[in-house]
């Protein structure tokens, strides 16, 4: 029996909070693969018939995937507002997709690291997310699901332009890969744009990931490559790697710095977001944003300490990045007001801040 | 015969006499077909013909400019190649082959702006692509279209 979509909304995807891996920069790690059928229109020009012809062949295929055999499947005409909007804000499913109705599909396994599309941008797009920095992982994986893909149904190559795709400049590979990345040391010392124009001379780009709420909330920002020409996804691949190892040696010794030039600014800061999580009632979404962050850094600088395992923090803290949403509250919880919402946000906040206390040592450290 | 080039987006005319054109290897590329342009040789007899014409001053047939002698669009999903200029989106695999040379000047650095492919330089559809495209050209009563994909099929026999 296939699980049902909205059980899958309300949990929180198993993969996010895999512990034991290092979670100091690189967050997680997401691929995606397209590809699409011979002799069918793409999904931006086809009808509801063409649609309907190019689902009705691509199911079998996704369904004889492993681990889709039982996995959750949703007609994009059967999703409501809210349950598109809690997709795309977890990133599950493009806006393309989103906006999508009749002859559009998608598909989530058990353990929710792997989505699969049919026509969104194109005919078939398959996610795979995983925690931490495991693109090898991922690319690995994604290239088994391709050729299981092609082995059963024709899909559109060309010699000269690799696998065919809407977008005339996206034929290729067919694959593109992105990391999650969280660089605050990057922030307060104003690195970002250097880090922007070094990245541009490998075709690599970086990007905010919340900009809903302004450019540096939570301090996330998005490692991405262009999708890879013909031929290219080894090379990318280890470039990408190349410059997550980089720019998380770089990140580690930024924070350090920090810590060890600006220790007055930076545990004032921390004290004024611990002192908010003792004696605060409500917390807005971008403010929870910035506190997890500053708690990132403050246990991993030594000026806060948690009591327990310091993986468990960290699944913790992703877990509340996403149970927390305005769209996640207003899904799981039907509460509507923004007031009630923040409350709710502040009371996930305090059960955490209550395994956290100010390193006395570093008080002490900093007194003149 | 009058020599219109574009370098670089700069526009420049020449006017040249028959000789001097036929001299310098020049004719007017529009009005040959797709083997008379890559088989200059076999052709020799009508571009010798079409000189004299241009030296006794007679009128010189021009090339037509009617829509279903240009590939503006995809023969097999209507996708306009305006919108992929605009756009850089295509509407199906086979408009990878349809607009070949456009996407080739899109990838060329310093190239100039493609004119629109005819159906003799197109590269060809796939026979099924065709086929198809031809029966829905005539179903929707489309008999210029139908005419250029009889043709397209006629030349991969």
């Amino acid at each position: 029996m296939a699980f049902r979509f909205s059980t899958h909304l309300k949990q929180l995807p198993p993969w996010y909070n895999i512990r034991g891996l290092e979670f100091g920069v690189v967050l997680g790690t997401m691929g995606r693969l397209v590809r699409n059928l011979k002799g069918e229109v793409f999904p931006g020009w086809s009808t509801k018939e063409s649609r309907a012809r190019v689902a009705a062949t691509l199911t079998p295929v996704v369904r004889s995937m492993a681990g889709f055999k039982q996995a959750s499947h949703a007609a994009m005409p059967e999703l409501d507002k809210e349950e598109r909007k809690l997709l795309l804000e977890r990133k599950q499913i493009t806006p393309c997709l989103a906006a999508r109705q009749d002859g559009s599909h998608v598909f989530i396994n058990k353990k929710q690291d792997t989505i699969i599309m049919l026509n969104e941008e194109e005919h078939l797009a398959i996610h795979r997310f995983a925690s931490g920095n495991q693109l090898d992982t991922i690319v690995a994986d994604l290239r088994k699901k391709a050729k299981h893909v092609e082995s059963q149904a024709d899909m559109a190559y060309s010699k000269e332009y690799g696998y065919l795709t809407s977008m005339a400049s996206e034929c290729g590979d067919g694959l593109q890969l992105y990391m999650v990345l969280h660089l605050p040391g990057h922030v307060i010392l104003n690195q970002i744009d250097k880090v922007e124009r070094a990245l541009n001379k490998l075709h690599l780009n970086i990007s905010p990931f919340y900009t809903e709420y302004g450019e540096e909330t939570g301090n996330l920002y998005v490692l991405f490559s262009p999708p890879a020409p013909l031929g290219t996804t080894d090379e990318i691949l280890k470039h990408m790697e190349a410059t997550a190892d980089s720019l998380t040696e770089k990140e580690l010794l930024l924070r350090q710095k920090i810590a060890a030039e600006d220790t007055i600014t930076l545990s004032d800061a921390i004290g004024r977001m611990y002192g908010t999580l003792q004696h605060g009632a409500i917390m807005r979404y971008p403010e929870l944003l910035h506190t997890v962050s500053m708690i990132r850094i403050a246990t991993e600088t030594g000026f806060l300490l948690f009591n327990g395992d310091p993986s468990h923090l960290q699944a913790r803290l992703a877990d509340i990045m996403l149970i927390s949403s305005p769209t996640h509250l207003s899904y799981t919880s039907e509460e509507k007001s923004e007031t009630i919402q923040a409350f709710m946000r502040m009371h996930l906040m305090k059960n955490l801040a209550a395994h956290l206390h100010i390193n006395d040592e570093f008080s002490l450290h900093i007194l003149p | 015969m009058l020599l219109t080039q574009i370098v670089n987006g700069q526009v420049s005319d020449l006017a040249l006499c028959e000789t001097c054109a036929r001299e310098k290897g020049l004719f007017d590329p529009q009005s040959l077909t797709f083997a008379e342009k890559f088989f200059p040789e076999e052709f020799k007899a009508k571009v010798d013909k079409l000189v004299q014409e241009l030296a006794e001053g007679k009128r010189v047939e021009k090339p037509s400019t009617k829509r279903t002698d240009v590939l503006t669009k995809c023969p097999v999903c209507d996708f306009p190649l305006e919108t992929y200029r605009k756009t850089g989106r295509l509407g199906c695999p086979d408009c990878y082959t349809v607009f070949s040379r456009e996407l080739e000047l899109q990838t060329t650095p310093g190239a100039t702006e493609a004119q629109p492919q005819t159906h003799e330089d197109a590269p060809a559809l796939s026979r099924i692509a065709l086929e198809k495209q031809l029966k829905e050209a005539i179903a929707r009563e489309d008999y210029e279209t139908a005419a250029a994909l009889r043709d397209q099929l006629k030349d991969l026999t």
